[in-house]
């Protein structure tokens, strides 16, 4: 299996997720309780998309790098209640990504 | 032949289309670290840099597209690949069914191609406009998707380029983690949600440590089914309280 073999094939079976409920099985005859279930879908796929991804991120590292990146984390949550912006959110991560990385990690 | 367009028919299109590039310019920023940072990723593997920029459109899923490199990298077998896939990416198939309402009732063409942009940023988008449906969410739809495809896979081309040249930045990931944290405060409003924030964040990584590949949608359930139990018993005890 070649690079290009590899890409073609997750291509297609992430289509294939996608179409599930939208063509072969068509998701707007789902019961009304599993349609008021997926109300929930958003809060919980992105905590668990933060958390994950956060553990992901620190399990290699000392305990002083975890604990910047923890405080950077809530920074950033503290300052998106304040103001929702997507994109100051993301700018406030990069600056403690590079403080981090480049003074605390060497 | 002369083809005439019916203005007002045409207003309510128009402005789907507008709503769409401007949910796709609001996550760009991050859209466009978070697609560095794989890019960079990508680049440094064994996969090729035709076969990653590539995968940045045709897979249009981030940590699919990472975990199938990282698998493909380690010599991983076809099946090993698929099953990590699918449990990566089997939130997709709940955002579907999410959003299948929308999709009921388009052309065909729609229906096929069009789930081809449903990721965590375009699904979130769309749910914050609900008032979308018909040919007002087609308009909306191709346009918030091609434009977040656009920005992403310019992202990843980026990465692949520069990566060789950045320094190592081992946390550049939580650039990603802070666009979902700002996406998320706006969506914990009430005790449902909360609890299913709660609960995903908290069985998500435990999940991963025992199986990694499913933390996400694990995670995820959880959280579901959390945020299904508390909103019936908050409804319930609101009910009884106005009944007294």
């Amino acid at each position: 299996m070649n690079g290009l073999t590899y890409v073609l094939l997750t291509a297609g079976v992430s289509w294939l997720l996608r179409l599930t409920f939208v063509v072969l099985i068509s998701g707007d005859r789902l019961p009304a309780r599993i349609t008021a279930a997926l109300d929930h879908t958003a809060p919980a796929v992105l905590a668990a998309l933060i958390s994950v991804g956060t553990v992901t991120s620190i399990q290699h590292d000392s305990g002083a790098v975890r604990l910047a990146v923890l405080a950077c984390l809530l920074g950033v949550a503290a300052v998106a209640r304040r103001r929702p912006s997507v994109a100051l959110s993301v700018g406030i991560a990069l600056a403690a990504v590079l403080t981090i990385d480049l003074l605390l990690v060497r | 032949m002369t083809t005439f367009t019916n203005p007002a028919s045409a207003r309510p299109a128009v402005a789907a289309r507008r709503d769409g590039i401007r949910d796709a310019l609001d996550v760009a920023p991050a859209l466009l670290v978070y697609g560095v940072t794989l890019g960079v990723l990508i680049g440094s593997t064994v996969t090729g840099d035709g076969a990653g920029l590539l995968g940045a459109p045709l897979i249009y899923a981030g940590s699919a597209q990472l975990t199938a490199t990282t698998m493909f990298q380690q010599g991983a077998g076809l099946v090993a690949i698929v099953g990590s896939v699918v449990a990566v990416n089997a939130r997709l198939m709940v955002y579907g069914a999410a959003l299948a309402p929308r999709f009921a009732g388009q052309p065909r063409w729609f229906r096929l191609a069009g789930v081809h942009f449903i990721i965590d940023q375009t699904y979130l988008a769309a749910l914050r406009r609900p008032d979308h449906r018909g040919r007002e969410f087609r308009e909306y739809w191709l346009a918030v998707g091609f434009a977040v495809m656009a920005v992403w896979s310019a992202g990843v081309g980026l990465g692949v380029l520069i990566g060789p040249r950045l320094p190592d930045l081992p946390h550049l990931s939580l650039a990603g983690v802070a666009l979902f944290i700002a996406m998320l405060v706006r969506r914990v409003q009430d005790a449902a949600g909360k609890a299913a924030a709660a609960v995903a964040a908290a069985v998500g990584p435990l999940s991963a440590a025992a199986m990694p590949g499913i933390g996400v949608l694990a995670g995820t359930a959880a959280g579901i089914v959390a945020g299904t139990i508390v909103g019936k018993f908050v409804g319930e005890f609101t009910g009884k309280k106005r009944r007294r």
